[in-house]
């Protein structure tokens, strides 16, 4: 398996910057390398290298997705069906999911959420790894208002 | 490359400060899993006979679980192995949190520690690399401060750390290894190893996936798990369950336990539910295994009722890919800092054991132990030995330094174990375990010593439930209440899986349980098999206690792995891991026999009053039909070479 930088990449920097697990190698303006052995196809490199220079674990080229208009998916949680079980919190290369929790004694469930949303690289492997499928993964530009408001986690909007 | 399993397990040589990687060939995870049935293996070969338990040949292991990482559920749980210095043969210790994924996602399921560091060192390992790091300025540090600190240094990223605290450093003989926040991984003594080694702390950051092999099937399935997880009934309060205690006493009867209503109470209270009613029924020993309920009544027990320990809880703890999180985080109190909330073993060893019903003392006796990363089971049981002897003046206020010991006297307890701790004068003599302190004390104490083969007794009395007897005494790991008892098998329903072995009848009577019967001797040796197969697999015994209908322990393990084995196959391979823990210690001169516990805790003579009165557990004769069970020599206990044989054992492995 493992991702693979065809001799298109001009050197820029930007998968070596987001690969969650630092197995890109490569100087600036230079071919990049991806450790084959270390790579983890999360398929960061591919959605955001802008020369269209990787292929994927299957050979097949990566489409560049555009980050800065929202179009990167991101994980919506279903908190009736999630069982609190953080399989999604460990699953998560980039470490951006935390555990939530009401200081009301009434309520003693702990909810996974998006902690660190600007380092999440789309990779799904939280919806993947969720036993119970409560993860839903949504480009943040085609959220309504409400699931907007869920990515900060089942206290933010009774704040 | 197989599913389920990395692969490789990582070695690091504290002496020369050398790290590599070995490949495991999918054939060996076939024989023995991961886990507890990997780390049995190598250690079996590679441990020469004779090696001192804190010297350099000792080999630490950590690992996780076949299963964790593959979207089963209940399967977050790791095991730190070894040569015991308590008991001087195989140890292990199992605990939940984090830590167990965190092994695998560093591309290894295992990782084993040889020789002694030069200097305290701890491990990092992150992002596909491993280094020894130095660690004196962690050295000294309580094992909540070791983490946060190693933690801050990750700088926010999913570190997870296994660290010792002083008491592992000074090498206490009681010592276990923390994860999470002080969550312990207790028993054998391990911490003493990990100290040897100077091996402050593991702290691991990888982002490996963990390859499956039909991720669907195993969600499915954990799906219907997670249906009976989630089945949330009015259920009774606490000193409710404190009455149907003293009426389960008091009926001539006995029903079997349905791993259901256990759920609902792990689920409300955690393991705290257990603090009336196993006090009641006649399950937790009082008063160091010679008072009983009657010593410590609902009126006593009542001061640590579930509620005590409960109401303060502002968020459930669930260990990794665990759907019930039978823990829980507390507020802050007057005696304590917050953290994890009390386990009914604790609570008991450092309680009841002690006739100590003052909470406050034991959360904060919970906490400070915790946080020196002493196991509190070893510690109220070394506690109440030590109290029996002042009580008998084989210990004087002299020896004490001052200190009263007075049964259920809690300002002593809590100073004799902060001298314990920091091993200073008595807490010196009395650091290493309760058998150790017999025989510096001489004069017979080992007498009042409640142990099995060196290793402290968990809270379960084997005059209630013979079965706990019997495992006490007849385990690699003796003394442990987490492999077995006739409630056990109830729960566990394996006969619904495996046709070959006895089911229970719904009612009978209480006497039936002290005799000594085929079926039992079965359900006793299917019960240490199946343990294996859980700590093999990163399992929990909680989820176990669902049944095996209700925690698809076999179906998720096909569906991980892609093999195709019957139930049967897979107790056959706990059978195997049994005897190879079983082999180790004979390897390493230790007699099966000399593990048989204190007979007062078998009943020998028996109790004149309270819930156990009368009662005896023909322990003997139990024990020579379980080891013939396995195969192994019944007046010996050893496994012979036609049995080693058999399971493709090493009959004499290097030295
Ligand atoms: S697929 Fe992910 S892990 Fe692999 S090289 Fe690209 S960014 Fe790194
Ligand atoms: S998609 Fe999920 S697992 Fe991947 S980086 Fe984002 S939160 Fe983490
Ligand atoms: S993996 Fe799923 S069930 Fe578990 S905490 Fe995450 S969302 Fe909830």
């Amino acid at each position: 398996m493992a991702y693979k930088i065809i001799d298109r990449c001009v050197g820029c920097g930007m998968c070596r910057k987001i690969c969650p697990v630092a197995c890109i190698a490569g100087r600036p303006r230079k071919l990049h390398e991806v450790d084959r052995q270390r790579c983890i196809d999360c398929g960061a490199c591919g959605r955001i290298c802008p020369h269209g220079a990787v292929l994927d674990h299957l050979g097949r080229l990566c489409e560049r997705i555009r980050r800065r208009a929202l179009q990167w998916e991101k994980p919506l949680f279903d908190y009736e069906r999630c069982m609190s079980c953080s399989a999604c919190i460990d699953a998560c290369p980039a470490n951006c999911l935390a555990v939530t929790y009401s200081q009301d004694t009434q309520d003693r469930k702990a909810y996974p959420y998006l902690a660190d949303p600007t380092a999440c690289i789309a990779c799904q492997f939280c919806a993947l790894e969720c036993p119970v499928d409560a993860v839903a993964m949504k480009a943040e530009a085609d959220m309504d208002e409400t699931q907007k408001k869920s990515l900060d986690g089942p206290f933010a909007s009774s704040v | 490359m197989g599913h389920a399993s990395m692969g490789k397990i990582m070695w690091v040589d504290l002496g020369r400060g050398t790290i590599k990687i070995e490949s495991i060939p999918d054939t060996l995870y076939q024989k023995v899993l991961s886990g507890v049935g990997l780390a049995a293996h190598l250690l079996y070969e590679r441990i020469p006979s004779g090696a001192d338990p804190l010297g350099p040949d000792n080999i630490l292991g950590f690992v996780s679980g076949l299963l964790t990482g593959t979207g089963s559920l209940f399967t977050g749980r790791w095991m730190v192995t070894g040569k015991s210095p308590l008991t001087g043969g195989w140890g292990d210790a199992n605990c939940g949190g984090n830590f167990s994924p965190a092994i695998k996602r560093c591309g290894v399921d295992g990782i084993f520690f040889t020789g002694i560091s030069p200097r305290p060192v701890y491990l990092w390992a992150d992002k596909g690399r491993a280094e020894l790091r130095d660690a004196t300025e962690l050295w000294g540090r309580d094992t909540v401060e070791t983490e946060e600190i190693l933690k801050q240094q990750a700088d926010g990223r999913g570190l997870r750390v296994a660290c010792i605290g002083p008491a592992g450093e000074k090498q206490s003989l009681i010592a276990g290894v923390a994860n999470d926040g002080g969550r312990m991984a207790a028993r054998s003594g391990l911490g003493a190893v990990m100290g040897s080694k100077r091996l402050k702390a593991v702290a691991l950051s990888g982002g490996q996936r963990i390859p499956v092999h039909d991720r669907e099937t195993i969600k499915t399935l954990s799906q219907q798990c997670n249906e009976a997880v989630q089945f949330h009934p009015p259920f009774l309060n606490g000193i409710m369950m404190a009455y149907t205690g003293t009426l389960m006493r008091l009926l001539p009867m006995q029903m079997a336990f349905d791993g259901m209503l256990y759920k609902l109470m792990l689920d409300k209270y955690g393991t705290a539910s257990l603090n009336q009613i196993m006090v009641e029924v006649g399950d937790t020993p009082i008063k160091n295994w010679k008072g009983s309920n009657e010593d410590f009544d609902r009126d006593r027990s009542v001061n640590l009722s579930p509620e005590i320990f409960t109401d303060t809880m502002v968020v459930k703890y669930h260990c990794y890919s665990c759907p019930l999180g039978c823990g829980g985080l507390m507020a802050k109190n007057s005696a304590w800092s917050g953290g994890h909330k009390p386990e009914y073993e604790s609570v008991m060893a450092l309680g009841g054991l002690l006739l100590n019903d003052d909470a406050e003392s034991i959360y904060t006796l919970n906490d400070m132990l915790n946080r020196a990363g002493m196991d509190t089971i070893s510690a109220g049981g070394t506690v109440a030995f030590a109290m029996e002897c002042y009580e008998k003046g084989l210990l004087t206020r002299d020896d004490t330094g001052g200190l009263e010991l007075t049964w259920g006297n809690s300002a002593a307890i809590v100073q004799l174990v902060e001298k314990m701790i920091r091993r200073e004068g008595i807490g010196d003599l009395l650091a290493d375990g309760s058998r150790a302190a017999a025989g510096r004390i001489g004069r017979q104490a080992d007498r009042l010593a409640m142990h099995a083969g060196g290793q402290e007794l968990g809270m379960h009395d084997g005059r209630y439930d013979p079965g706990f007897a019997l495992h006490y005494c007849v385990e690699p790991t003796p003394g442990r209440h987490t492999i077995g008892s006739q409630m056990y098998y109830e729960m566990f329903r394996l006969w619904e899986r495996v046709p070959e072995l006895p089911d229970v009848s719904l009612v009978y009577t209480k006497g039936s349980k002290y005799e000594s019967e085929d079926d039992k001797i079965s359900a006793a040796a299917a019960c240490s098999r199946f343990m294996n197969v859980l700590n093999g697999t990163g399992t929990c015994l909680f989820g176990a206690f669902l049944g095996v209908e209700r925690l698809p322990l076999f179906e998720w393990l096909n569906a991980a792995t892609g093999w195709d084995r019957s139930p049967a196959d897979y107790m056959a391979i706990g059978e195997r891991i049994q005897t190879l823990k079983q082999a180790f210690n004979v390897k390493h001169g230790v007699d099966p026999k000399s593990f048989k516990a204190n007979p007062r805790t078998l009943g020998i003579p028996p109790q004149t009053a309270g819930a156990n009165a009368g009662r005896s557990v023909a322990v003997d004769a139990m024990m020579r039909a379980y080891w013939q069970r396995f195969g192994w020599d019944p007046a010996t206990g050893k496994p012979g070479e036609a049995v080693l044989k058999r399971w493709g054992i090493k009959t004499k492995p290097s030295d």
